[in-house]
């Protein structure tokens, strides 16, 4: 629901008034550079920071203040959301705490079995999954090789240990 | 796919609002915002074009109503799917106000039923941060907050004072404190200062606008910019107590001072039981015009007049207080000359709340106006040699 | 100036370096703080909090479902808690610096006594309850170039490495120490490393478990006795496992000498064996060396 506050890929909506228009000082001698400065310089350009900038969205005062007020409103929802998960948390502890607290008096023997702990660390099991909204019908490729066209271009590649 | 999951979480969280809402009692409060029949209209967007874009989708053919341009208007596009998540914000804020505003009814009763002024006060202030909370963010507060001069907004209802303070510790009470400061009129009058209200002075009497608007502290003004007495604005932002009373004085604590070839403070200006609110809070020409008996000025203004060479600047402070009684003071039982504005304060139970400061120079106008005040004609001051001889 | 800072009895450390006895900083007579830069004209556009769409800096943060972090709290979380509980347990503290005593007044302001046996200080362990639950606080990537120490351009490509597989700009880091062999010297910037959290973090554990290190035929896990033993896991990929992250694999030419990474998991887990069941919950296997 909340995806109407993000900037979408097209800047349709913000007003582009200014014409930009370059001057040239002189007369513009051509720059030859060799192939192995132009890859940093490429490498430079890829890193700079101004790139992963978006423009400024220039909103009207009627869609600022919408904006304002959704962004409010999903303060106040994550906050309950957080307030909610940290309740029912609370709520299992509690009942650990007395589920314990009653075996301890009920049954030692029971209350000694279920306090040992193991030394190790226990593990998760490996085919336990983070789950997603689609999963595939088969999980992995074992014997997965790139397409060709990948297979081509690469290079033979030396090996360097860092 | 994720939005989709967000969209249904959401709609169940509303559901789950709107289960709670019906199964309250009938005393609960819906829709809130709307309702203007327990609410002022100052929580309201006086523009109804422009209340139509923030409510409603805006007309692509039209464009916004704040846009003032011809062809930006008709080139603006809103977000996609803003209207339709903000209808969806404005439901849950919506909801969260009404709760505020159950919660309000409930203290009110009980602040109708309360005897004790103390809790009077403690159940006021309650109010009046649940009131707070519940319009913090409507959206036509918002607006006006945003968009309207500060001097039209509605210094009655709390959340418009909680905007207020908000925007004043950002700017004008660290340039007045900063100035203070620097300029020492904190520790030379008063030991400190625990500011609660924003205090700001103008000479009106000016024409030149570089002199009629609201000074900024530590200004240097020329004598004939002074020449009558300030309007002062003492804008406070607690609810103020329907009796509160206040006192003004102006003091110049540069007056040289021969005898013990040092400087000693002057009373220029001292008002006393003045009583402001959070809407009427001007001391103005009109005060002054109404107050016929001396019931308010016990210290009738005498702009700062510098002789020459006394020094490089003397600065005017001027001090308001929150008074905890009313006051008899007179001229005649205080005299101007080596004030003590320490012993004054504390001998008349005085709380200082705000300060404002000036400062001035001898300059051309000095003279004229010295006459026009009856004052004899100023002194200069040369430098003397001193009679002990100079050691090696 | 070589004093001796042991053996100089001093209010503060710097004033071992023999400064004049007075401060010199005007006393200050009201109780609010004046932020200068907040009162300068020129500054007013670049106070707006970042969060604000009006501010230039403004990048939106929400932009999508935070699929692992979803997933820890619906099932994570409550099963970390049921684990780690322990009934009747007791705040374990840490080692930490000691008094010097009470007795006499000479001892009052001196600086504590280091703890027994090490020069730092270690964490108290406080028994699991609903309030702190083991979570990752953050991801460390850091790359080491060895080659950057006598080009320094070659750290570019470093550091474009690391901001590929991560989508945060890294920091470069530099050499603190001059030792010869290894040609090293001060200031030389030798590698890069960022910082991940939140969407960044959980995308880069995403594709780190689910796509690069299934990738690796030789890849047996994360040794079980990897741990700095109050909670952050630490391992390395060589420069080959690095080539099997997608945002390299399709550019292989472009990074001609690729370099290992080192990989830290900072969690809020106060022990190593609680950070390890944490991180097992997110798909990383771990095996005994």
């Amino acid at each position: 629901m909340f995806k109407s506050m993000i900037p979408n890929g097209n800047h349709s909506h913000i007003i582009t008034n200014t014409i930009f228009k370059t001057f040239s000082r002189g007369k513009r001698t051509a720059t030859t550079i060799n192939a192995a400065t132009q890859k940093i310089v490429n490498q430079l350009s890829a890193l700079s920071a101004s790139r992963k900038q978006p423009k400024l969205i220039r909103l009207c005062q009627e869609d600022l203040i919408k904006h304002r007020t959704i962004v409010n409103a999903w303060k106040v929802f994550k906050r309950q959301r957080e307030q909610k998960r940290t309740a029912q948390l609370k709520k299992q502890y509690e009942s650990i705490v007395n589920a314990m607290e009653d075996l301890k008096t009920s049954s030692p023997e029971l209350f000694e079995l279920a306090s040992e702990k193991p030394k190790k660390a226990v593990l998760f099991p490996l085919e336990m999954r983070t789950p997603t909204d689609y999963p595939a019908n088969t999980p992995w490729i074992y014997n997965y090789s790139p397409p060709a066209k990948f297979i081509k271009a690469k290079k033979p590649t030396t090996p360097e240990s860092s | 796919m994720s939005q989709s999951l967000r969209s249904t979480r959401v709609t169940s969280l509303l559901k789950n609002f709107k289960r709670l809402e019906s199964s309250s009692s009938k005393t609960q409060i819906k829709d809130a915002w709307t309702d203007f029949n327990f609410r002022p209209t100052s929580l309201k967007i006086d523009n109804d074009d422009i209340k139509k874009g923030v409510f409603d989708k805006i007309n692509e053919q039209q464009g916004p109503h704040s846009i003032e341009n011809y062809t930006q208007k008709l080139s603006y596009h809103s977000p996609n799917e803003i209207d339709e998540t903000f209808k969806q914000a404005y439901e849950i804020l919506q909801h969260e106000a009404n709760i505020k505003y159950t919660h309000v009814k409930g203290m009110e009763k009980k602040l109708s039923e309360s005897n004790s002024t103390e809790s009077t006060i403690s159940i006021q202030n309650r109010i009046d941060q649940l009131l707070t909370e519940a319009e913090l963010y409507n959206p036509e507060v918002l607006y006006n907050v945003e968009f309207n001069k500060p001097e039209s907004l509605d210094k009655s209802h709390p959340v418009y004072r909680h905007y207020l303070k908000q925007k004043w510790e950002k700017y004008d009470l660290m340039i007045t404190m900063q100035r203070l400061e620097q300029l020492g009129v904190i520790p030379d009058t008063l030991p400190t200062l625990n500011p609660k209200a924003d205090v700001k002075v103008k000479f009106p009497h000016n024409s030149e606008s570089q002199f009629s608007n609201w000074i900024v502290p530590g200004e240097v003004l020329p004598a004939f910019a002074v020449e009558q007495p300030p309007t002062v604005q003492i804008q406070e932002f607690e609810t103020v107590n329907p009796n509160q009373l206040y006192t003004v004085i102006v003091v110049n604590p540069d007056s040289p001072d021969l005898s013990t070839n040092s400087f000693s403070t002057t009373l220029h200006y001292g008002l006393q039981n003045i009583p402001l609110n959070n809407v009427n809070n001007i001391i103005d020409c009109q005060t002054l015009l109404n107050d016929v008996e001396d019931k308010f000025t016990f210290k009738s203004y005498v702009p700062l007049l510098p002789e020459k060479n006394a020094g490089k600047y003397q600065r005017a402070c001027l001090w308001v207080f929150r008074q905890s009684e009313p006051l008899q003071l007179s001229s005649s039982t205080i005299s101007s000359e080596k004030f003590d504005i320490r012993q004054f304060v504390a001998s008349n139970n005085l709380n200082p709340i705000g300060a404002h400061v000036w400062r001035q120079v001898f300059d051309r106008s000095v003279p004229e106006i010295r006459q026009k005040y009856g004052l004899p004609k100023g002194r200069v001051f040369h430098r003397v040699r001193g009679t002990d001889p100079i050691i090696e | 100036m070589s004093v001796s800072r042991t053996f100089t009895r001093a209010f503060s450390n710097s004033s071992s370096l023999s400064r004049a006895g007075y401060s010199t900083v005007k006393p200050v007579h009201h109780l609010v703080k004046i932020e200068k830069a907040a009162l300068k004209p020129n500054y007013q556009s670049l106070l707006v909090p970042k969060d604000d769409i009006l501010a230039v800096g403004y990048k939106p943060t929400e932009i999508d479902q935070d699929r692992l972090l979803d997933h820890y709290h619906n099932t994570i979380q409550s099963d970390l808690m049921l684990h780690f509980y322990k009934h009747d347990a007791q705040k374990i503290s840490g080692n930490k610096k000691r008094s010097w005593g009470e007795d006499s007044p000479y001892k009052m302001y001196r600086p504590q006594k280091k703890p027994v046996g090490t020069t730092r200080q270690t964490r108290d362990i406080n028994p699991i309850n609903f309030k702190n639950i083991p979570q990752l606080e953050s991801v460390v990537v850091q790359i080491f170039n060895k080659h950057a120490l006598e080009d320094s351009y070659l750290n570019i490509s470093s550091r474009l490495l690391l901001s590929q597989i991560t989508n945060v700009k890294a920091k470069q880091i530099y050499a603190k120490a001059n030792i010869l062999p290894w040609k090293m010297r001060a200031g030389k910037p030798c590698g890069a490393k960022v910082e991940l959290t939140g969407v960044d973090m959980s995308q880069f554990i995403t594709t780190l478990s689910e796509l690069v290190l299934p990738r690796i035929r030789t890849f047996k896990g994360i040794k079980l006795s990897s741990g700095d033993r109050s909670g952050n896991i630490t391992f390395g990929l060589d420069p080959e496992d690095v080539k099997n992250f997608p945002e390299i694999e399709a550019f292989q030419e472009l990074f001609p000498n690729l370099t290992g990474l080192h990989i830290t998991f900072k969690t809020t887990a106060r022990t190593d064996d609680q950070a390890r069941t944490l991180l097992s919950s997110v798909g990383f296997p771990f095996y005994k060396a």
